[in-house]
């Protein structure tokens, strides 16, 4: 993380209600400017999960997702837009986040995260959000990020569900800990309504706040599992897998 | 002895049922428990369980209680576990 800037006027007048909160306050604040996140795709979860971290004050977001806006992705990727329709998703994502923050930088990459990118993407920022759909992309991510002990908020879900946990190299169970080789029943598409994806989003991006402003305790170790169609939320305790190809050596 | 079942995303979807009450034999571990059910709900169960050479798939999750069992076939159930299975789930 880079050293900690001062907040200007402005700053300080945007951020008020959320430096009340107690142990992150500016000192919180400022670590959020100085932060940098990687995004991986701009989807129902990753919409989400941007704008909330541009709203906080976040000073710097990587934003990698690629293709164009199509019409299935409006009912939950909540910074494309009807006019966006095919085109670029992260010029969509990236004008919806500069109206909320034009203090905010942002690399745009019209690229999905692979084996050939995740190191470059991942040496980029401070912490990366996985909000994906494919396990070889997020296995990659996971991989670069705990060669360069990054820590990883993963976010997944499935109907009315939703999974959430924090990795943190050496200290916290690894994706490959938990999902040692792609899924073979696993399909891109599955049914999902926004307001899942949307509350699994902030809880992903306070998870990212969290630990970038150095406050809270994290999700390292644990999962949550949620269940809005009996609105039923668990905390469950996760394990490393001491022979994890990616992590076991840590 | 009784066991209750939790199933959730693709498992839950695929036998359209959230959880079960479950009499296994004394002693049984949870891989003795998913056999049991794979042979009552069969392929559609089995599938998102087992890999083609009946080994445990290693992305499904197998909690007892609250906490993970890193190897579900070294601890025996008891009376009254509650066994969840979080199948691999994603974003998008």
């Amino acid at each position: 993380m880079r050293e900690k800037p001062e907040l200007t006027a402005e700053e300080r007048a945007t951020y008020e209600w959320q430096m009340w909160v107690p142990d992150f306050g500016e000192a919180g604040q400022r670590k959020l400017k100085a932060a940098s996140v990687l995004v991986s795709r701009c989807g129902g979860l990753g919409s989400v999960v941007a704008y909330e971290l541009a709203a906080a004050g976040v000073g710097r977001l990587v934003l990698a997702h690629a293709g164009n806006t199509k019409p299935s992705d409006l009912n939950r990727q909540l910074l494309m837009t009807y006019d966006s329709l095919g085109t670029p998703r992260v010029e969509s994502a990236e004008r919806r986040l500069k109206e909320l923050n034009p203090r905010l930088e942002i690399v745009a990459v019209n690229e999905n995260v692979s084996p050939e990118n995740a190191e470059r993407l991942v040496d980029q920022v401070d912490l990366i959000v996985d909000c994906a759909p494919l396990f070889e992309e997020r296995l990659a991510m996971n991989a670069a990020a705990v060669a360069q002990r990054k820590p990883m908020v993963d976010c997944a879900m499935y109907d009315l569900e939703a999974h959430i946990t924090t990795i943190v190299p050496g200290r916290s169970p690894c994706l490959a800990c938990l999902y040692p080789q792609k899924p073979p029943a696993w399909r891109r598409e599955f049914p999902v309504f926004g307001a899942v994806s949307g509350m699994v989003a902030c809880l992903g991006a306070m998870e990212a706040i969290k630990l970038l402003a150095d406050f809270g305790e994290s999700l390292a170790g644990q999962l949550i599992t949620c269940d809005l169609r009996t609105m039923t939320f668990r905390k469950l305790r996760i394990e490393r897998r001491r022979d994890c190809h990616v992590c076991g050596d840590l | 002895m009784n066991v209750e079942v939790i199933y959730t995303t693709q498992i839950k979807a695929a036998l359209e049922r959230a959880s079960e009450n479950v009499e296994v034999p004394d002693g049984s571990s949870a891989v003795d428990l998913l056999q049991q059910l794979a042979a009552q709900h069969g392929a559609t169960f089995g599938e998102l369980v087992f890999a083609d050479d009946g080994a445990l798939l290693p992305a499904l999750i197998v909690c007892v209680g609250d906490a993970q069992l890193v190897d579900p076939a070294a601890r025996p159930l008891a009376e009254g576990d509650v066994v969840t299975l979080l199948s691999p789930i994603s974003g998008g």
